[in-house]
């Protein structure tokens, strides 16, 4: 069997007295597009920080195509090929459009080359500049390229967010909740954008995402989390009727 | 009126060089929200590396002498820039450690430095060669030297320079990235410890120059001159608003104006009080400073 892209073993994380996660244990294959569910609290978000590396786990090791990352820091994974978008959008709002993905194209960075305006720098930026010219084209940002972030309507500032992670041509994408404040409309044809970069790029995804019809209609895989434990693993039926993410979930009868 | 102008001309001298050692104070802080107390001795020692290769050279005056003296002095600090941050604070900052932990490694460092300076060259003040001599030149009824028209036309041009750097350089840009939110940098891959190195190094390189530029203006060096110059350009930096580098570079200014104005209109002994007045009022009055966002404090 094919390695699996991402793989994470017993991972456990504590906050002072607090139990964050709690030896979560999981895989995600390679072009999948897997969902994290849970309550407020479950855990969600700090799998993402220990994935990329901002938090570190107590106890367990994560492999990235099979190589231990779990030591490693935020911005060696990140060139790894492992970008993610936050909820609240963290955009460098006094930067440009065009930096805010430039910024992410990344390599490398050499102290002196700027200074005396060497041929090859010159080269670089230019580089640069066109795949991020393709890049905010894809994502209908180009008429927005010189504009100072903050300046952005909120559909576009969460779209620069996405195309940003791209730009690190990352091959595991995490999202946390790409959909929260989009109108249904806007949250389809946001998922279906992400569809065709999926097959475009060659991208795994992990989605954090609290919109069920979202998470039913395009997740091939589901994992439930509770209070820091996976509670429940399956195909989206198999997580709709299960019994312990109803419970998990108090009161609601069914998830559709 | 003449003599105003003439102030004019002195205190846009020090004001040059003032901006010139507030730019690192503000770039520091910018990054890490740190007040890098031991950059005033950085500056010093700036000045005394100029002082120990200007001794070694036969023909102190030449130009390529001047060159080398100002060149090794800007290597020195930015070494010495790039070496405290690696020992002292990088780790420090790596574990997200209290802000209060690193002001007192920065007060240590200083006052570290000051003492190995008192060791190695004694307390006395030095007479610094004069690789450049003072010539006098009169426009009207205002006179100035050539040394003051150097001061403030290279810390003119280093101003520039810094500003292209930081807007349209890569490295210009991760480090306002690394400004702005230093954890969304590391996540997209921007090694944010090399960016802080860089960021320590253009700012000692600045203030290695200053050191040089106020050992030939006064012209003497000691191993205690960095503090009150450093305090002063700290005073600038939070005048024009700490973080902001045209802020520091304007402020400078205001801070060197002020002073010389000060002394010449009310009484050279209130020179130094005035730069703390300021501190105060800003403080009190208008904590961003000129120039300053006006951000607030992420928590």
């Amino acid at each position: 069997m094919k390695e699996p892209i991402l793989r994470v073993e017993g991972i456990t994380v504590r906050f002072g007295g607090l139990v964050a996660l709690k030896e979560v244990t999981f895989s995600v294959e390679e072009g999948e597009l897997l969902g994290i569910i849970g309550p407020n609290g479950a855990g969600k978000t700090t799998l993402f920080n220990t994935i990329t590396g901002a938090v570190s786990p107590e106890k367990g090791r994560i492999y990235f195509q099979g190589k231990d990352i779990t030591s490693l820091p935020p911005h060696k994974r990140a060139r790894l090929g492992i970008a993610r978008t936050f909820q609240n959008l963290r955009l460098f709002s006094r930067l440009t459009v065009e930096d805010n993905i430039k910024l992410a194209m990344g390599l490398p960075y050499p102290a002196f080359a700027p200074l005396f305006s060497l041929p090859s720098y010159h080269k670089m930026e230019k580089q640069m500049s066109e795949s991020a010219i393709a890049l905010l084209k894809t994502f209908h940002l180009y008429p927005y390229r010189d504009r100072i972030a903050s300046a952005l309507p909120y559909g576009e500032r969460k779209r620069l967010e996405i195309a940003r992670a791209l730009a690190l041509k990352p091959k595991l994408l995490l999202l946390d909740e790409p959909t929260a404040g989009l109108s249904h409309q806007e949250a389809i044809s946001l998922m279906e954008e992400l569809k065709e970069l999926r097959k475009g790029f060659s991208l795994t995804i992990i989605l954090i995402e609290h919109n069920m019809r979202v998470v039913m209609g395009y997740c091939g895989r589901l994992i439930t989390l509770n209070y820091g434990e996976i509670i429940a693993e399956g195909t989206p039926e198999e997580i709709a009727n299960n019994p312990a993410v109803l419970q998990a979930y108090l009161g609601e009868e069914s998830l559709c | 009126m003449s003599l105003f102008f003439q102030q004019l001309i002195n205190g846009l001298a020090w004001g040059g060089i003032y901006a010139l050692i507030a730019i690192g104070y503000t770039m520091v802080y910018g990054i890490m929200q740190l007040i890098n107390f031991a950059h005033g001795d950085v500056f010093m020692a700036g000045a005394f590396a100029g002082y120990v290769i200007a001794q070694l050279l036969p023909d102190k005056s030449s130009l390529p002498s001047v060159i080398l003296v100002f060149l090794s002095a800007m290597l020195f600090s930015t070494f010495l820039g790039i070496l405290i941050e690696r020992l002292g604070y990088r780790s420090l900052w790596k574990k997200n450690a209290p802000r209060l932990s690193l002001l007192i490694v920065a007060v240590a460092i200083s006052l570290l430095l000051e003492n190995v300076g008192l060791m190695i060259f004694g307390a006395a003040p030095r007479s610094f060669p004069s690789i450049i001599p003072s010539r006098s030149f009169s426009l009207g009824s205002i006179s100035f030297t050539n040394i003051q028209v150097i001061v403030i036309l290279s810390s003119l041009v280093l101003m520039v320079a810094l500003q292209l750097i930081v807007m349209r350089t890569k490295m210009g840009r991760a480090m306002r990235a690394v400004a702005e939110d230093s954890e969304m940098s590391a996540l997209l891959g921007i090694p944010r410890e090399r960016i802080l190195s860089f960021t320590f190094a253009l700012g000692s390189a600045l203030a290695g120059v200053a050191g040089v530029m106020v050992a030939i203006y006064t012209p003497q060096i000691n191993p205690l001159m960095g503090i009150l110059p450093g305090l002063k350009a700290f005073v600038s930096a939070v005048l024009g608003g700490i973080g902001s580098i045209p802020g520091a570079m304007l402020g400078g200014f205001v801070l060197g104006e002020a002073e010389t104005l000060v002394s010449a209109y009310i009484s050279s002994s209130y020179r130094d009080l005035l730069a703390f007045l300021i501190l105060i009022f800003v403080l009190l009055f208008l904590p961003s400073g000129l120039l300053g966002k006006g951000v607030a404090e992420k928590l």
